[in-house]
């Protein structure tokens, strides 16, 4: 069953052939534990990008917390592209001074350092320009894995101690300790 | 799309209306960096004087998870438990100046002392003037958020050495009730959200007990006496660092995990920290070396000259990359 857990949120992720796809679809018209499941992740999904109507966000917390409590790992489908689109639609349907100031407004922030940010704009060091660290922003082989993490723990530990969030958010920051995926030498993951 | 419309607009309107635009931002912008200020103080007060116990979801890459936070503070200080509600069961506890993770998976529990609380509650650390030259600031509309009215703020970095943040503040109480941490493209790196929240009077003492006894577990624990000194001479510099970031804390310690005592140093830019450790490299040293992540936390970790260096910080990549290469020693 956790196979077909995983196969599922791959789906939603669309990181499956559209072979293994319709398989995945025959399964959840039959089975009606599954589109229940089906039903969680996408609320799950929603809650997180806040996209739930008012009168779902009422009854969310029961839901949620009865979900996540008997799903041992969820995953979260990624739905970034439809916002480009609606964003399209949005800027189509106005009038023209409204799209002027649009244009502007766009012009204005393109202008900023903070759009700039992905070329490495501001790049700024104590002592020797950081030209060869901005360099290598791109693809870095990171390490994620429970052995990794348990070994980073008392480093986090201690760092959590020590920086500025604690003083903002209190206990927060642990939860990346708590959320570590199981520590199981055999499963070792790798992304 | 937008060229298309660009071509439809005469220059010099765009040009015009731009400008004044600028303007306008720059006017609003200073009214809404004293705004965060004021939002920022509340939530930062709110952390660590109100009981509370709520239910929150946990979320990064594409994992999930659901902990439960109960905090509780009176005039001797701080209590908090971080209980996990799926997956294995882990916790956090806190009682004053001690932080106790119980990992049952791992079969083991780590203490660890807390920074001295030299005050109660702790002091308001950022200055958001200071922070304009590295952040921009915004405050937004209101958003509910656990059923309860909160003010969404925004902070974001100018360069790519930080991490860009939206916050969810109650509006009635302060607390922080969702956090989206954001990466250079604007994407989430991680996120959290109460889902349900309860201010109490008095949270009851037996909440916040660990559930889990962690008798049979390995422990790890601070050595006693406690190591935590300030030395006069400091041998250990790192050379690059992001502008804005400063060196805020140099101390050396013992870590309850090891027997030789490191040297943890923290910079800061007022927002974000960033950790630096070194220590002895000895055949126990269980080393960790390259990019490495947990969450928003990014490490690096290198072998220098018989020593060994962690950098840990909710910085990106680059961040704990460029600090961990210019780390020397100066006898």
């Amino acid at each position: 069953m956790s196979d077909f857990n995983e196969r599922l949120s791959c789906f939603l992720d669309g990181e499956l052939s559209s072979e293994e796809g319709q398989r995945v679809l025959e399964r959840l018209r039959h089975d009606g534990a599954l589109q229940v499941r089906w039903e969680r992740y996408q609320l799950i999904s929603d809650a997180l990008r806040n996209n739930l109507p008012d009168v779902a966000m009422r009854d969310l917390a029961g839901r949620v917390s009865t979900a996540l409590e008997s799903e041992p790992a969820i995953l979260a489908p990624r739905r970034l592209r439809v916002r480009v689109g609606r964003l399209a639609k949005q800027v189509a349907g106005v009038g023209i001074a409204a799209t002027i100031a649009t244009v502007a407004v766009l012009m204005v922030q393109s202008d900023s350092p903070v759009a700039n940010q992905g070329q490495g704009a501001m790049v700024a060091t104590v002592k020797a320009p950081a030209d060869n660290a901005a360099r290598q922003a791109a693809p870095v082989n990171v390490r994620e894995s429970s052995e990794v993490q348990s070994k980073l723990s008392p480093y986090i530990v201690n760092h959590n101690e020590y920086s500025v969030s604690a003083g903002m958010q209190g206990m927060m920051p642990y939860m990346r300790i708590v959320s570590y995926p199981a520590h199981e030498p055999a499963a070792n993951e790798t992304r | 799309m937008n060229r298309q419309l660009m071509k439809r607009v005469s220059p010099s309107w765009i040009g015009f209306l731009a400008l004044s635009l600028f303007a306008a931002q720059a006017a609003l912008a200073d009214g809404q960096v004293s705004h965060v200020q004021d939002w920022l103080r509340r939530m930062s007060k709110a952390a660590h004087t109100l009981d509370y116990d709520g239910t929150f979801v946990y979320s990064y890459d594409n994992r999930m998870h659901a902990m439960r936070l109960i905090h509780s503070a009176d005039g001797t200080g701080e209590r908090e438990r971080l209980v996990s509600l799926n997956g294995p069961a882990r916790e956090v506890v806190r009682d004053h100046d001690l932080v106790t993770c119980i990992l049952s998976d791992n079969r083991s529990v780590l203490v660890e002392n807390t920074r001295p609380a030299k005050q109660f509650p702790p002091t308001f650390p950022i200055h958001i003037h200071s922070l304009n030259a590295y952040y921009t600031f915004r405050v937004h509309g209101g958003e509910r958020m656990a059923g309860q009215p909160a003010q969404k703020i925004s902070i974001r970095p100018r360069d790519k050495y930080r991490y860009g943040y939206h916050l969810w503040v109650d509006r009635k109480t302060g607390l922080l009730l969702r956090t989206d941490l954001l990466n250079a493209s604007d994407k989430p790196v991680e996120q959290f959200m109460f889902t349900e929240i309860h201010y109490l009077k008095k949270v009851p003492d037996k909440l916040l007990e660990p559930g889990i006894s962690g008798r049979e577990f390995t422990w790890y624990e601070p050595q006693e006496p406690r190591e935590d000194t300030r030395p006069d001479v400091r041998h250990w510099h790192v050379e690059q660092v992001p502008a804005g970031f400063s060196l805020d804390i140099y101390r050396t310690h013992k870590m309850a995990s090891g027997k030789a005592p490191i040297v943890h140093m923290v910079y800061s830019d007022g927002m974000a920290s960033v950790s630096v450790f070194v220590e002895k490299l000895s055949k126990q040293t269980d080393t960790l070396l390259g990019s490495s992540r947990v969450g928003a936390v990014n490490a690096y970790g290198r072998k220098l000259k018989g020593y060994y260096a962690t950098v840990v910080g909710e910085v990106p990549q680059a961040t704990v990359r460029l600090m961990g290469r210019s780390i020397v020693h100066k006898p």
